[in-house]
C-alpha cells in the first residue's frame, strides 16, 4: 500500500497511507492536480497544522477513510444537528481548544465531512442558550457599549424564525 | 491562526469574538442553528452581531412579521405610522394592515428579498412603490389581498432580479385580474415561478407563458373554463419552455396519450399539481415518470390510492380533498392486496378528507417528517408503530384526533414543532404526553385550543427544557400563566390575552 509523509508546523513527519491523506481536498489536489510525486520520501509541508491536531485527524481519517460520498446538500432540508455519529460523538468529546483546533486544521486540509461534524457540535454547545451564558461557554468577551444590547433585543422582537 | 503570514500556530485564542477564527466557519456553524437561535447570536457580541448581519444564508432563515393582534390597535400604515425598530432582516410578513404609505419602507426595502401580503388591503400604486424601493427583491406573495387603483397607474420601472409571484384569493377593486396579472409580468420580466391560484382567462395565461417563456420553470394556472386548458401552449412552446413544476387538469378526458405528450414537450417535470378523478391516469403518469418527487393532487371523490407506491422517488404528497364532498375517505392504509409504499415521503399534507389506516399508511414510510392535517376526519386504530424521523406536525380543525395524537407525542423522538389550532379536543392531558415524551420540543403554537387549562402551562414550565418558541393565541391560559411562561427559561412567548369566548368556534 502506498504512503506518503506529511510534516507538521513543529517539524514532527507522518508517514501515512496516501488514501487516508487524500481524504483532504488539500493533500489531493497537491498529488493529483500539481503532481507532487509522493515517491521522491520527501515531506509534504503542512505549516498550518500542529502535530498534536494533525495526529487526532488522522485518526478521524483513517476511521471514515471508507465513507461514501455525502449526498449533494439539500437546500431545502433543515439542517440538522441530531445525526452525528456515536464514534464522531466520542471522537469530538475533548477540550474546547482542541475541537476549534480541529475545525481550523480541517478547514485548512479542507476536509468538509469534518468540518461540518464540528460545526454541528459547536451548534449543539450554542443551542438553547441565553447570549449571557454563550459568552460564558466560549469565553467571549460582551464588547457592546452601554444600550446598544437592549436595541438589538428591541429589533430582535420583530424577528423571528422563516415560517 | 496569525492573519498576517496565515499561519496557523496552536495558539488557543482567549476570545472568539475576535476576529481570529474565521468568518466563513462561524457561519457554517451558525448555519446548523434554527432561527430563533440565530436571532439571540446578535446579542452575544459585535462580531457576532456582525456575521450574523451580513450573512444572506442565516438572514433568509429570519423574517420580520408586523401583524395586527389585537382589534383596538391602527390597522392603517399610513403616514402616522409608527416605524417598528428594524431588525436587519431580508423577509417581512405584513398581516392584516390596510397599507396606504410606504415612506418608512425605505430602509426596510433595501435589503428585502421577499414580501409577503395576508389580510391586507393596498393601492396598486402603493404596492407598486413598495416593490420599486426594494431592488433586491426575489418574491413576492399576496394571499388574500384587496388590491385597489384610483384609476390609471404607472409600471415605468423593471424588476429583472424578481423571480417568484405568488398571487392567491385576490379582490379586485377599480382594477380587474387582467391589468393587475398584465402589470406583474411586465415589470417582473424574468419570473421562474409564477403561482396564480384564482381562475384566469386562458387568453391572459397564453399570453403571460409567451412573455415569461424564457424563465418559466414554475407555473400554477387554473383557466377560467373548464374545457380550456393551458397544455396545446405548453406544447407549441417545446423548445423554449422548460418546466419542472406544473398545474393542469387529468380528469377524463385526459388519457394517457396527453400526459405522454405532455412529458415529451417538458422533460424536466418533476413537480405536478393535478386536478384528478380517477387512479388510472396517475398509474400511466408512474409508468411513463417514476422520477416525479412532488405531487400535489385535487380528488374529485373517493379513489384508490394505490398508484403512489408506483412514484418511489415523491417526497412530498398533499391530498386536497375540496373539490367534492366534504370528508371523502381517503383510503391510504386500508387492507389492501398490496400496502402502500411510499420510501421517500418526507412531506404529507392532507386537507378536508377523512383518512382511514393513519399508522398503517406511515409506518411504510420511514423517512418522514413533517406532516400537516388541515380539517381531516381520522379512523383511529391502535397501533405500536414509532414515527423515528417525524418533527413537524400541524393539526388544524381536525376531528377525533385525540388517541392518534397521543400515539404520535409518545412515539416521536425527534418531534421538534408542533402547532395546534382550533382543536376543541385538545385538553391538559394531551398537552401532558406532548410535555413529557417529546424531549426535542423547541417549538409549540397553539390557537384557539380551548380546552386547555394553566396545567397545560405547568406541564411546559416543567418538562419542555429544549422549548425556544411558544405562541399562545385564543386560549384560555390565565394572564398569570402566561406571565409565568414568558419568564421561563429561554422561552419566547407571542400571546394574545382576553379572549372573547363568544368569537371561539366551538365544535
Amino acid at each position: 500500500m502506498s504512503t506518503i509523509k506529511l510534516e507538521t508546523s513543529d517539524g514532527v513527519k507522518f508517514t501515512v497511507k496516501t488514501q487516508v491523506a487524500k481524504c483532504s481536498g488539500t493533500i489531493r489536489t497537491m498529488l493529483e492536480d500539481i503532481g507532487i510525486n509522493p515517491q521522491d520520501g520527501e515531506a509534504i509541508p503542512l505549516s498550518n497544522v500542529h502535530s498534536t491536531i494533525l495526529q487526532k485527524i488522522l485518526v478521524w481519517a483513517e476511521h471514515h477513510v471508507d465513507d461514501p460520498e455525502p449526498p449533494r446538500d439539500d437546500a431545502d432540508a433543515a439542517k440538522r444537528t441530531d445525526d452525528i455519529c456515536s464514534w464522531d460523538e466520542d471522537f469530538l468529546k475533548v477540550d474546547q481548544r482542541t475541537l476549534f483546533d480541529v475545525m481550523l486544521a480541517a478547514n485548512y486540509l479542507d476536509m468538509k465531512q469534518l468540518i461540518a461534524v464540528c460545526c454541528k457540535t459547536v451548534a449543539n454547545m450554542i443551542k438553547g442558550k441565553t447570549a449571557d451564558q454563550i459568552r460564558k461557554t466560549f469565553n467571549i468577551e460582551n464588547d457592546f457599549p452601554p444600550g446598544d444590547e437592549d436595541k438589538i433585543r428591541l429589533r430582535n422582537q420583530f424577528c423571528e424564525e422563516r415560517r | 491562526m496569525d492573519l498576517r503570514s496565515g499561519r496557523y500556530t496552536g495558539h488557543w485564542m482567549t476570545n472568539l469574538g475576535e476576529p481570529a477564527f474565521p468568518t466563513e466557519l462561524w457561519e457554517l456553524i451558525f448555519g446548523f442553528l434554527p432561527g430563533n437561535a440565530i436571532c439571540r447570536l446578535r446579542l452575544v457580541c459585535r462580531r457576532w452581531r456582525d456575521i450574523v448581519g451580513s450573512c444572506p444564508a442565516l438572514l433568509n432563515r429570519l423574517r420580520m412579521t408586523l401583524e395586527r393582534i389585537e382589534e383596538s390597535e391602527s390597522f392603517l400604515m399610513d403616514e402616522n405610522f409608527v416605524v417598528p425598530p428594524l431588525p436587519p432582516v431580508s423577509q417581512v410578513l405584513l398581516d392584516n394592515w390596510d397599507i396606504l404609505s410606504v415612506d418608512w419602507w425605505v430602509e426596510l426595502g433595501l435589503k428585502l428579498r421577499e414580501i409577503t401580503l395576508f389580510r391586507c388591503t393596498v393601492f396598486m400604486e402603493t404596492l407598486l412603490e413598495m416593490v420599486q424601493r426594494s431592488p433586491n427583491l426575489k418574491s413576492l406573495r399576496l394571499r388574500t389581498v384587496w388590491l385597489k387603483a384610483n384609476g390609471p397607474f404607472a409600471a415605468s420601472f423593471r424588476q429583472e432580479g424578481m423571480r417568484q409571484l405568488t398571487m392567491d384569493s385576490i379582490h379586485y377593486d377599480g382594477l380587474t385580474d387582467l391589468t393587475a396579472i398584465h402589470t406583474f409580468v411586465t415589470i417582473f420580466p424574468r419570473l421562474c415561478d409564477f403561482r396564480l391560484r384564482v381562475p384566469t382567462c386562458l387568453m391572459a395565461l397564453v399570453w403571460l407563458i409567451r412573455r415569461l417563456q424564457d424563465t418559466l420553470e414554475s407555473l400554477e394556472a387554473i383557466p377560467e373554463r373548464v374545457e380550456d386548458s393551458l397544455l396545446p401552449e405548453v406544447g407549441r412552446l417545446q423548445d423554449v419552455l422548460r418546466l419542472k413544476r406544473l398545474s393542469f387538469d387529468a380528469r377524463d378526458p385526459f388519457g394517457k396519450e396527453d400526459w405522454e405528450g405532455l412529458y415529451r414537450a417538458q422533460p424536466l417535470l418533476e413537480e405536478l399539481v393535478i386536478d384528478v378523478d380517477r387512479s388510472s391516469i396517475m398509474s400511466d403518469i408512474a409508468r411513463t415518470t417514476p422520477t416525479i418527487k412532488a405531487l400535489s393532487l385535487y380528488l374529485v371523490g373517493s379513489i384508490s390510492m394505490s398508484f403512489l407506491s408506483e412514484f418511489p422517488k415523491l417526497r412530498y404528497l398533499e391530498i386536497n380533498g375540496y373539490t367534492s364532498d366534504r370528508y371523502d375517505p381517503l383510503p391510504l392504509g386500508e387492507q389492501q392486496t398490496e400496502p402502500i409504499r411510499c420510501p421517500a415521503l418526507r412531506t404529507f399534507r392532507l386537507f378536508q378528507m377523512t383518512l382511514v389506516g393513519f399508522f398503517n399508511f406511515f409506518a411504510l414510510c420511514p423517512q418522514v417528517e413533517s406532516i400537516l392535517l388541515d380539517d381531516v376526519k381520522l379512523v383511529h386504530a391502535p397501533s405500536t408503530m414509532t414515527f423515528a424521523n417525524l418533527r413537524h406536525l400541524d393539526v388544524s380543525a381536525c376531528f377525533s384526533v385525540k388517541p392518534t395524537l397521543l400515539h404520535i407525542f409518545a412515539h416521536s423522538p425527534l418531534l421538534e414543532h408542533v402547532r395546534l389550532t382550533h382543536m376543541a379536543d385538545i385538553d391538559d392531558e394531551v398537552m401532558r404526553v406532548l410535555c413529557q415524551r417529546a424531549t426535542r420540543l423547541r417549538k409549540l403554537e397553539l390557537d384557539q385550543c380551548v380546552a386547555l387549562s394553566d396545567t397545560s402551562g405547568e406541564y411546559i414550565i416543567e418538562h419542555c427544557a429544549a422549548m425556544e418558541e411558544l405562541r399562545l393565541y385564543l386560549n384560555r391560559l390565565s394572564p398569570a400563566m402566561m406571565q409565568r411562561l414568558q419568564r421561563t427559561r429561554n422561552i419566547r412567548v407571542w400571546f394574545s390575552y382576553n379572549v372573547p369566548p363568544l368569537e371561539i368556534m366551538e365544535f
